[in-house]
């Protein structure tokens, strides 16, 4: 990984522009520049988060939540919901990304069963991080 | 007169003659038996006789080309595109061996079909890239449209302000 926190997308192209690089650039620099990934413990060294928004069409891109125990990385592709994104402003989009990649921290994270990284505290400062940057305000999309 | 040395020859001592090993040898030849029917039966797994009589491909070798048929119907040409201003490799410079894009910039051209699933995901995590799809249909629609876009390349204004602008873009090592 060229970062401890890597923030990427499969996009459509009509919506690439809300996701791909304002969003993605925004969310990465973000978590790069305030959190560190072994104050949590030395069990996990890099996160991949890959926004997968596309047409229900594709029957390509899927779903997952890896963890390489021999790398330390975390990967996660997670779909946003497309018709949404394709509602949404920039902005709102940026909320929902916010959201979505919290959500599945939350969710996922404790799963995994990871040695030596507190995960808890992990999905606590950026759910603090977020909430700062004033991402996790709830907007409503028209 | 020299006498001539005798040349030493150990005598080996006597052995017992070991019994012939008959079990053995049945035991393979039953084993290679029920091989050679097994090899044989799964050799003839892609034909099967239908009612009347007819050899056909088989209901699983049906399957198999029915799902690769749709597979070859999913297919996407996508771009890969510069996430932020920097270094990336570049496989179509001349003298340079890496390039500098600026944020929104191609670097790559390609398709996929189902079944690669992952590949391009995790390429993304290693390079400051963004996958965006630019058309969805079969193989051959997508092969076109890569072909065109790759081949215009060079047009693009965002080559054009180079030195030296390149044949393809920078991801790209060959035309296809």
């Amino acid at each position: 990984m060229y970062a401890p926190f890597v923030v990427s997308g499969i996009l459509e192209e009509t919506i690439a522009d809300k996701i791909g690089i304002p969003n993605t650039n925004l969310l990465e620099d973000a978590l790069n520049q305030h959190l560190s990934l072994s104050n949590y413990g030395s069990g996990l060294t890099g996160i991949a988060f890959i926004y997968i928004a596309t047409p229900p069409i594709d029957e390509i891109h899927e779903e997952c939540f890896t963890y390489s125990r021999k790398r330390k990385e975390l990967f996660v592709q997670m779909r946003l919901p497309y018709d949404v994104v394709k509602q949404a402003s920039v902005a709102e989009t940026l909320h929902l990304m916010a959201r979505s990649y919290l959500e599945i921290m939350d969710e996922k994270l404790p799963l995994k069963k990871i040695t030596d990284f507190d995960q808890a505290r992990f999905v606590q400062d950026v759910q603090h991080l977020f909430e700062t940057q004033g991402w996790l305000e709830v907007q409503e999309v028209a | 007169m020299n006498a001539v040395a005798k040349k030493y020859t150990p005598v080996a001592p006597a052995q017992t003659p070991t019994p012939q090993p008959q079990g053995h040898f049945l035991l393979f030849l039953l084993i290679c038996t029920i091989l050679g029917v097994v090899a044989a039966w799964q050799g003839k797994e892609f034909l099967e006789l239908d009612d009347n009589g007819e050899i056909q491909i088989s209901a699983q070798r049906e399957n198999q080309l029915t799902q690769r048929l749709k597979r070859l119907n999913q297919a996407e040409q996508y771009v890969l595109r510069a996430k932020v201003n920097g270094w990336y490799p570049c496989y179509s410079c001349e003298t340079s061996d890496s390039i500098y894009l600026f944020a929104g910039e191609v670097w790559r051209y390609g398709i996929t079909i189902r079944g690669e699933k992952g590949r391009y995901g995790q390429t993304l995590k290693d390079k400051r890239l963004l996958y965006v799809v630019e058309l969805y249909g079969d193989v051959l629609a997508c092969l076109e449209a890569e072909a065109i876009k790759i081949y215009t390349y060079p047009k693009f204004p965002e080559n054009l302000r180079r030195p030296t602008p390149l044949i393809r873009p920078p991801g790209n090592k060959v035309d296809l």
